[in-house]
């Protein structure tokens, strides 16, 4: 009796002494590596000492102002050299849309298979593209919530024709607003053609309407139960499935420009005529109805609402911080977002300048998701950007086909559902590829100097355990350590 | 909130505490006299299908009178008795009614309210409505008696999905892999060796790779043989037919592997959801092949075998605007294997007139999910009523189901 009694308070001093533990700040050397970590796609051969030159401030500060920082000649040149990224949407249509159309309206079986096949190309240098930035960009930050604000909005591809949408999608409605208001976010992707087809408001419709009729003939709730679950509130945001009902109806008009062709059929429009003029009563606000401007209204209830505050908060928190965010940091960010409007920029900066932010319990505890295990070990590597090729499809069997999740949640960013045995195994496998891709092009990929690039501080054990190993497996093994798995 | 694997590892800072969850902890007392020999696979339709177009009500006027373009008509369904019929897609499935090896149970599903479907397959998956509990088959594999195999319970896809979160490493078949063929760096033992002191001091890390490799060996011995005679056979196009089959041989092959699940997306029909054709029926006929090729191909075993087929929430019983469905609310089981009372459609069935509806828009719940799954739990593998406790998180079955399984 009395040993277990002896047990339990050693079960108690050490829970407890963990916890004062879990509240230790990271080491200098620490930072510089967490903050590398989170805000980039991993260090490359220059990163580690910019920062500890510059300093993690300014490097926040440099990060926080992707405006200011200079594309490299090499990543210029391999953007320049595609097709179709910086393609209007109009030309997109017209060059990979419209073939399509009219194969379809001629019923010529083989002129379709070869449209859709030559419309491919869109999201394949998307792709493409998206691995070039996140190996090479200096606007590193930039690049990861290029990932993060698509995937919260996430589209797939695949949806009807948003094949030939998603890159512009990524390009006006994402990136220009990554850091900006995200009341100005809410707007360009609800006012995206992309999202507007992936979540099917461009045929809601109010069935009383002069237009209804067709495909168009009444409600479709899609979009409007998603915008409040995923992209505003959150599940657990307070609205009631009346809420969801009525915002389909402020919703209803809210389209694509009518007209035969597909380029007609590509822009923004609202359509007056299908639209539900009754008043509404949306979240307790009495809501006239008067048009396109309920809508506004709407967006803008939505993006002011203290549950999308908190929920914008805590998804940012989870993707930069840790799968279970303290909850003192989120209600520090979520009062920012208030506060500034909105203000994503702020919210960043009250995340990163957080005690909690720097609390050692989160040192490179993330598990990292395939896209961006592939992204650090090329950087790490400095495998050339033509070898990236092979990393498509491995992404895809890894579980994140790029642009292709089909669920409007996005892809999973938290540990429980990347860490399992197959991972494990796929990222020991891709490891070995990349490592040879590598020694291919005569790069020094010794495990001493890879180590050395991110910043030198593996445990004695994974450094003995790769020690102990052939020449050939040393680097693999870096690759797949426990300290380059985690972020 | 539920402390998972990782957390726990992390609390007992010493690998220790891998070894003793792995092995049943905190009172999770094994089914000692439950039977080695019985398998469960649950396959999960994400996005919420549409089961007033699987197990067609025919007789019920309000289904028409809701859906004047995709409704499936009285003539074209296959008959399964005097109020219900098969959507007609589902053909291949006929000789398993006949046989009376399938079953359904209608009008069931969850009670939780929410449309979410992220949110309801997490409250289906966990048997509970708290966010971050583990999954229920994975409570489950550590009350069943050990088959001692590191492939004991299968998980198809590449995340692991919520029904299987929890303290017992489960086996996650990939998309691709391949028998003897598709060799990777740790199939040589050095450098297996290699990785496993990487991962020695790193106890998540560790108790993975050793269950990966073990696993994998299992999964490539158990595929080796069979995949030279099924290259015989034409590729099948449909991902899903193609896992139903790997499935089906796996566990044909070797009688250790006793859970298994598989998802299959798509079902979130809002648009041009179509009737007896069209977007709905072309997937239904991919799903019917498939689960099919599932049911012939696990031979013998099918006979100590339970399908569960599930999805998280069913949808409007009228259609939208657009010729297609919203979120809704009680949705359509179905059950396959030797041991199911099959041949019959179960449950209680509420109505569809608007009083009957849930929320006067949805088919009402009248069986919970978790009934249904507690069938199989008792009569598939003798659980006690308090191992049946621990699987469904508190929950007691409803006993109107009793002799389904």
């Amino acid at each position: 009796m009395k040993k277990l009694f002896a047990g339990i308070s050693i079960i108690v001093f050490t829970l407890s002494f963990a916890h004062i533990a879990s509240a230790e700040t990271m080491s200098q050397d620490e930072q510089v590596i967490h903050i590398i970590n989170r805000i980039t796609y991993g260090p490359n051969a220059e990163t580690i000492d910019h920062v500890k030159k510059i300093g993690v401030q300014n490097f926040i500060e440099e990060q926080l102002h992707p405006e200011n920082i200079s594309t490299p000649d090499s990543l210029s040149s391999k953007l320049s050299n595609m097709k179709t990224i910086n393609m209007p949407l109009d030309t997109l249509v017209a060059e990979y849309g419209n073939p399509l159309q009219m194969a379809r309206m001629d019923k010529n079986k083989d002129a379709e298979k070869d449209a859709r096949k030559n419309s491919n190309i869109i999201v394949e240098e998307l792709s493409q593209a998206k691995v070039e930035r996140g190996v090479e960009s200096n606007a590193q930050l930039q690049e990861v919530l290029t990932d993060f604000w698509f995937n919260h909005f996430n589209v797939f591809a695949e949806k009807e024709r948003d094949r030939f949408y998603v890159s512009s999608y990524e390009r006006d409605a994402i990136r220009p607003y990554t850091m900006g208001r995200f009341r100005d976010l809410l707007e360009a992707t609800a006012k995206h053609p992309a999202m507007l087809v992936y979540l099917d408001n461009w045929l809601n419709t109010d069935p009383n309407s002069r237009a209804a009729r067709g495909k168009q003939n009444g409600i479709n709730e899609n979009y409007a139960r998603e915008i409040m679950e995923l992209h505003t509130m959150g599940v657990d945001g307070g609205y009631t499935q009346t809420d969801v009902t009525t915002l389909a109806h402020i919703l209803t008009g809210w389209g694509l420009g009518k007209g035969k062709t597909m380029e007609e059929k590509s822009v923004f429009y609202f359509d007056p005529k299908r639209h539900d003029y009754s008043d509404k009563i949306f979240l307790g606000h009495k809501i006239r109805g008067r048009g396109e401007a309920e809508i506004e209204e709407a967006l803008d209830i939505l993006a002011t609402h203290p549950s999308t505050a908190h929920h914008i908060s805590y998804q940012l928190a989870q993707n930069f911080l840790a799968d279970q965010p303290p909850e003192t940091l989120v209600k520090k960010m979520a009062e920012t977002f208030t506060h500034s409007n909105g203000d994503i920029r702020e919210v960043l900066e009250t995340m990163f300048k957080s005690p909690e932010f720097w609390d050692k319990q989160y040192f490179r505890k993330k598990f990292k998701p395939p896209f961006r295990y592939i992204v650090s070990a090329l950087r790490v590597t400095n495998v050339e950007a033509d070898d990236n090729l092979i990393m498509l499809p491995a992404l895809k069997n890894m579980g994140e086909p790029l642009y292709r999740n089909l669920t409007p949640d996005g892809f999973p960013n938290t540990n429980d559902h990347w860490v399992n045995s197959d991972a494990l195994l796929k990222r020991i496998d891709v490891a070995k590829r990349i490592i040879k891709a590598a020694l291919n092009t005569g790069k020094n990929v010794s495990a001493a100097e890879l180590i050395k690039v991110l910043g030198g501080d593996f445990s004695q054990d994974t450094i003995s355990a790769i020690n102990g190993a052939g020449q050939n497996l040393q680097p693999v093994m870096v690759l797949s350590s426990p300290e380059f798995l985690y972020y | 909130m539920a402390m998972n694997r990782r957390e726990f590892v992390k609390m007992m800072g010493l690998g220790v505490g891998y070894s003793m969850l792995r092995f049943g902890h905190g009172g999770m007392a094994f089914a000692s006299d439950a039977p080695v020999d019985k398998h469960l696979i649950v396959i999960m339709m994400r996005g919420a299908v549409d089961g007033l177009s699987i197990v067609v009500p025919y007789n019920e006027q309000a289904y028409y009178k809701n859906r004047p373009n995709i409704a499936i008509q009285r003539s074209e369904v296959l008959t399964l008795d005097e109020r219900f019929g098969l959507h007609p897609s589902l053909a291949p499935l006929m000789p398993l009614w006949t046989n009376k090896s399938m079953a359904f149970v209608h009008a069931s599903g969850s009670p939780a309210e929410t449309r979410s479907h992220f949110e309801a397959q997490d409250i289906m998956e966990t048997a509970s409505e708290h966010p971050g509990s583990t999954g229920w088959m994975n409570r489950l594999v550590q009350i069943l008696p050990d088959t001692n195999s590191s492939t004991r319970a299968l998980s198809f896809g590449n995340t692991l999905p919520r029904i299987f979160e929890g303290s017992y490493n489960v086996a996650t078949v990939p998309r691709g892999i391949k028998g003897g063929n598709g060799k990777m760096a740790f199939d040589n033992p050095k450098v297996g060796g290699a990785f496993d002191s990487l991962y020695k001091n790193n106890p998540e890390l560790h108790s993975l790779y050793k269950d990966a490799v073990s696993s994998r060996e299992e999964m490539v011995a158990d595929l080796n043989e069979e995949m030279t005679a099924a290259s015989k056979d034409a590729a099948k196009p449909d991902e899903f037919v193609n896992q139903c089959e790997k499935l089906a041989k796996m566990m044909s092959r070797d009688a250790k592997i006793q859970l298994a699940f598989m998802d299959v997306g798509g079902w979130d029909t809002h648009i041009n959801q179509g009737n007896a054709k069209g977007q709905l029926a072309n997937k239904l006929e991919k799903l019917g092949t498939a689960l099919a090729a599932l049911c012939q191909g696990l031979g013998d075993r099918y006979k100590d075998t339970t399908i569960v087929v599930m999805s998280e929430f069913g949808r409007t019983v009228a259609e939208n605007g657009n010729q297609g469905t919203d979120h809704g609310h009680g949705n359509v089981m179905w059950l396959f294997g030797g041991n199911v009372a099959g041949g019959k459609v179960w449950g209680q069935w509420p109505g569809l007139e608007q009083t009957q509806l849930h929320e006067a828009r949805d088919l009402a719940v009248t069986t919970d999910y978790r009934s249904v799954i507690g069938q199989v739990l008792v009569s598939q593998f003798k659980l006690s009523p308090e191992q049946v406790s621990k699987v469904l998180n508190t929950y007691t079955p409803a006993p109107d189901l009793n002799g389904l399984v």
